[in-house]
């Protein structure tokens, strides 16, 4: 996968037709946002067939102002290739912190998520799915 | 076998047979108590003017000496070996061993150690001025502060390398700054008008030339100014040397010696180099230092929260702590500009900028100034977001900012807010007696987004209530009791219910206070606070000497 995995911020990947889920697990910040972007910007460049970019945020701890600035450069990589962002799972911080600073709306939220597994999902585990930075 | 040393008795004479043992490749001399070289064997090259059966020359009185105080010690005889004697003859350096014979002759053997002493007196020259050098770094090093550095400089070298030194800074306007010691006196430092081309080899010295040979220069020829005060005995001869810095030259080491001593030596002209180079590093580092320092003063005179006071009979009270981290300009600001009379309504900004260190603070820079160009229209909020979110936008990053404005407008005793959140925390009101509400504006972040849209909330202070904004850096201060805990909205609000009827320092300390206590060691994030306040008094006078005294204060 990458090249030297952050301890403060693990990125897993899962793919199916048309969508490549992200799952962030620790802090997204000053010292891992920049990370993160890399990360999107590089299945954006493999995946141009890409609809809806989902970010797994069941896990994340952390949200400063720096992992906002990364979610909206997600987010206008995404539109510029006609790609959705989805937050997924948002813990009630990052459900705060996304109303306050007034870009909630931006992101399309998973309430009308679950496409269930199957229907063109891989049946591999994450990490033994292609990724892009590899 | 026994070796000659330990032979005793007369009948040793005969092993000292050239023949059977060979030259030895000492200098071996048999001396009588009366001082007389009674044999001479082996290298007796080495020793002009001595020969058998005369009396030793004037200049081994020493070893004469030394013949009888052994020839005198016969219990020593066949014991441990008797202690060598050291002495000079004929521009040689001899370490003498004796052993006694049973009829009070002394055999020397005499070893010849010029070259080692040459070499010990070499070694230990070195060793002094690797000890000077090493004191010097510390010294030189220990202070970054440019004027400390030339005095030490010019110490340092009257006092080991010369007898008065003077450090030459590069002309700084039309003045040289001048340092100048001599040894055992204090340093003196003026700035002087004084034309380097005086003095030979400085011009060129203070450009980064290399040094000018002593020889070269005639003491006699010296300007005045260059001579210190205390150094009382005609200058004998002088060096002129660049001390180099970091590319630039950072000045001229001139070391002046009396007449009365000897001129300087190749290897003290190269040492002087050696220390110039140290000092020159030092004193440049400490000049860029000085520089860097007035550099960042400027940028934080600029870039800091302004200290706040009233303005048109409102209170505001700021409190700014920088983030703990070495970055110290952050990302949080406030400002309050006034309106321009008494009955226009002041603007108050507090900002959060993402991201910190110099990208953070010169966004922050940006940001104040675009708010400040554009108080004309202050009184549309939306709009004044919407132009400086154009400003911020580009394409580039999505580096943001969330912000608080407040229009503030005092009419009789009370004060009229209009309040908008740019993705800021909303700000809080706490009533003269204690409730605290939130003000319920709401709005997005400016620089990141093509579309910006706030919506803008009005409230009343009446005389004792605050309205507090305040940055994320206090509800996102980590620690409390068991560390790692969020200070939190609702701590922030218990703590402002405290503060109702508070003058707005006040609340400021107590807010401030708290979140110190909370932050304990740990490290923290900007935190910044405004406080806005309706003053409590209502006696009548002009609230600052410029206005009419309508209002009360």
């Amino acid at each position: 996968m990458t090249a030297l995995p952050s301890p403060l911020l693990t990125v897993t990947a899962e793919e199916g037709r048309g969508w490549v889920r992200l799952r962030l697990t620790g802090d997204l910040d000053y010292d891992t946002s920049h990370e993160l972007v890399v990360r999107a910007g590089d299945w954006l460049a493999v995946r141009p067939d890409l609809r809806d970019l989902r970010l797994g945020c069941a896990e994340l701890r952390l949200c400063d102002s720096m992992g906002v600035s990364a979610l909206l450069q997600i987010h206008r990589d995404a539109a510029a290739q006609g790609a959705r962002l989805h937050v997924e799972d948002a813990p009630p911080f990052l459900d705060r912190i996304m109303r306050i600073t007034g870009i909630d709306h931006l992101f399309a939220r998973q309430e009308e998520r679950r496409p269930a597994r199957g229907a063109g999902e891989a049946a591999l585990p994450p990490d033994q799915r292609p990724s892009p930075s590899s | 076998m026994g070796s000659p040393k330990t032979e005793t008795g007369t009948s040793t004479k005969e092993r000292f047979d050239p023949a059977e043992w060979g030259r030895p490749p000492y200098a071996v001399l048999v001396v009588d108590r009366a001082g007389t070289a009674v044999r001479t064997e082996g290298e007796t090259t080495l020793l002009p003017g001595v020969e058998q059966g005369v009396p030793l020359p004037e200049g081994l009185s020493w070893l004469a000496g030394a013949t009888a105080a052994v020839a005198d010690d016969a219990v020593h005889q066949g014991g441990s070996p008797r202690p060598a004697v050291d002495g000079e003859f004929a521009g040689r350096r001899f370490e003498a061993h004796p052993t006694r014979r049973a009829d009070g002759e002394v055999v020397w053997w005499l070893v010849d150690h010029t070259a080692r002493y040459a070499a010990e007196e070499a070694l230990t020259a070195e060793r002094e001025r690797t000890r000077f050098l090493a004191e010097a770094s510390n010294v030189l090093l220990s202070s970054l502060n440019s004027e400390r550095c030339m005095a030490a400089t010019a110490r340092l070298a009257a006092g080991f390398l010369a007898d008065a030194a003077v450090v030459v800074a590069p002309a700084a306007g039309r003045r040289l700054p001048v340092t100048r010691a001599v040894q055992g006196q204090d340093v003196t430092q003026d700035m002087i008008v004084a034309d380097p081309s005086d003095v030979p080899g400085l011009a060129e010295a203070l450009r980064g030339f290399p040094p000018v040979p002593s020889r070269w220069i005639d003491p006699t020829s010296l300007p005045e100014w260059l001579v210190p005060d205390g150094f009382d005995t005609p200058v004998g001869s002088v060096v002129v040397t660049p001390l180099p810095g970091h590319g630039v030259p950072a000045g001229a080491l001139i070391l002046l010696r009396a007449d009365t001593r000897s001129g300087f030596s190749e290897t003290e002209e190269t040492f002087a180099r050696l220390f110039a180079a140290r000092a020159g590093a030092a004193l440049s580092a400490a000049r860029l230092y000085a520089e860097q320092h007035s550099i960042t003063r400027t940028l934080m005179r600029d870039l800091l929260p302004p200290r706040l006071h009233r303005v048109h009979g409102v209170e505001f009270a700021g409190g700014y702590r920088p983030s703990s981290s070495h970055e110290r300009v952050g990302g949080d600001f406030y400002d309050v500009h006034p309106g321009p009379t008494a009955s226009d309504p002041s603007l108050v900004v507090l900002g959060d900028v993402c991201g910190k260190g110099l990208d953070a603070a010169v966004l922050t820079g940006k940001i104040r100034n675009t708010l400040q160009a554009l108080m004309p229209m202050a009184d549309d909020h939306e709009r004044v977001l919407q132009l400086l979110n154009g400003a911020l936008l580009n394409a580039d990053n999505t580096r943001f900012a969330t912000l608080i404005l407040a229009s503030v407008l005092r009419t009789e005793n009370q004060v009229h807010l209009r309040l908008t959140s740019a993705g800021h925390p909303a700000p809080l009101v706490v009533r003269d007696d204690g409730r605290v509400e939130e003000v319920a504006t709401r709005g997005s972040l400016v620089g990141a987004l093509d579309q910006v849209s706030a919506r803008t909330v009005e409230t009343s202070l009446l005389p004792g209530d605050t309205c507090l904004l305040y940055t994320d850096g206090i509800t996102e201060a980590r620690g409390g009791p068991l560390g790692g805990e969020l200070f939190g909205e609702e701590r922030l609000k218990r703590a402002l219910a405290e503060c109702g009827g508070m003058p707005g320092d006040a609340v400021v300390e107590h807010i401030r206070m708290l979140t110190a206590q909370w932050l304990g060691d740990g490290g923290h994030d900007d935190l910044a606070v405004v406080a806005i306040t309706a003053p409590r008094t209502t006696h009548l006078s002009a609230v600052d000497g410029h206005t009419r005294g309508r209002y009360t204060a």
